[in-house]
């Protein structure tokens, strides 16, 4: 088994990013892959709650993501200062994460056979 | 109709940048319209960097991203119909992107 850490820096609407980052946890997983997410950046807003895009013609994200625990990817690392940047709160998030230092990315990636950006 | 700049920003903060410039080329009379990802600049956080400036966001924009705590927002939430009364009431738009 490999195990995966999937990065993403982007919004969960806009761009095609979010979703394909998304597409990617869950196919490894479906294949019984070990994976995990990393959101940094405008990333960390795809984890807010109450998304309703269907006036601006998206798909909702909000049902995959949810979706993810069940698919045993349980680990959702949140860039801390991401966060705080934005004056947001890991208990303001849809889905339970961990929260990394900056320092702590070096040593994190590490821990994975493979690190993909999205 | 007076001299004023409607400003169209479209990246989220990944892109501070962008809104950084935006900010520092808005002269009084001016407005900013925070559309697609820029919507994200509406929230608190980011509250103080627009002493002075006038604010709109889409709103459709804003829902769909799960910001839907119109109180905490900064700025005046709009439509498409009055996105398009903004730039007509403007002299000229400027696409930041």
């Amino acid at each position: 088994m490999t195990s995966f850490l999937i990065v993403s820096r982007e919004a969960p609407y806009g761009t095609s990013g979010a979703r394909e980052a998304l597409e990617l946890a869950l196919a490894c997983a479906l294949f019984d892959q070990s994976v995990a997410l990393l959101l940094l950046d405008d990333a960390v807003f795809q984890l807010l709650p109450k998304h309703d895009p269907q006036n601006i013609g998206q798909k909702n994200l909000s049902a995959m993501q949810q979706s993810l625990p069940l698919y045993d990817v349980d680990k959702i690392y949140v860039a801390k200062m991401s966060l705080e940047a934005r004056g947001l709160s890991a208990e303001q998030l849809s889905l339970p994460v961990e929260l990394i230092d900056s320092k702590e990315m070096g040593e994190l990636m590490r821990a994975y056979d493979r690190v993909i950006n999205v | 109709m007076s001299n004023t700049t409607l400003h169209i920003v479209n990246k989220g903060p990944s892109d501070a940048a962008l809104m950084h410039h935006c900010i520092s080329a808005c002269m009084p009379g001016d407005a900013i319209l925070l559309i697609e990802n820029a919507v994200y600049w509406a929230l608190p956080a980011y509250q103080s960097r627009y002493s002075e400036l006038e604010i709109f966001y889409l709103e459709a924009d804003a829902q769909a991203r799960g910001l839907s705590d119109t109180d905490t927002l900064t700025g005046i939430a709009i439509d498409d119909s009055q996105f398009v009364d903004l730039c007509v009431e403007h002299s000229r738009s400027v696409s930041w992107s």
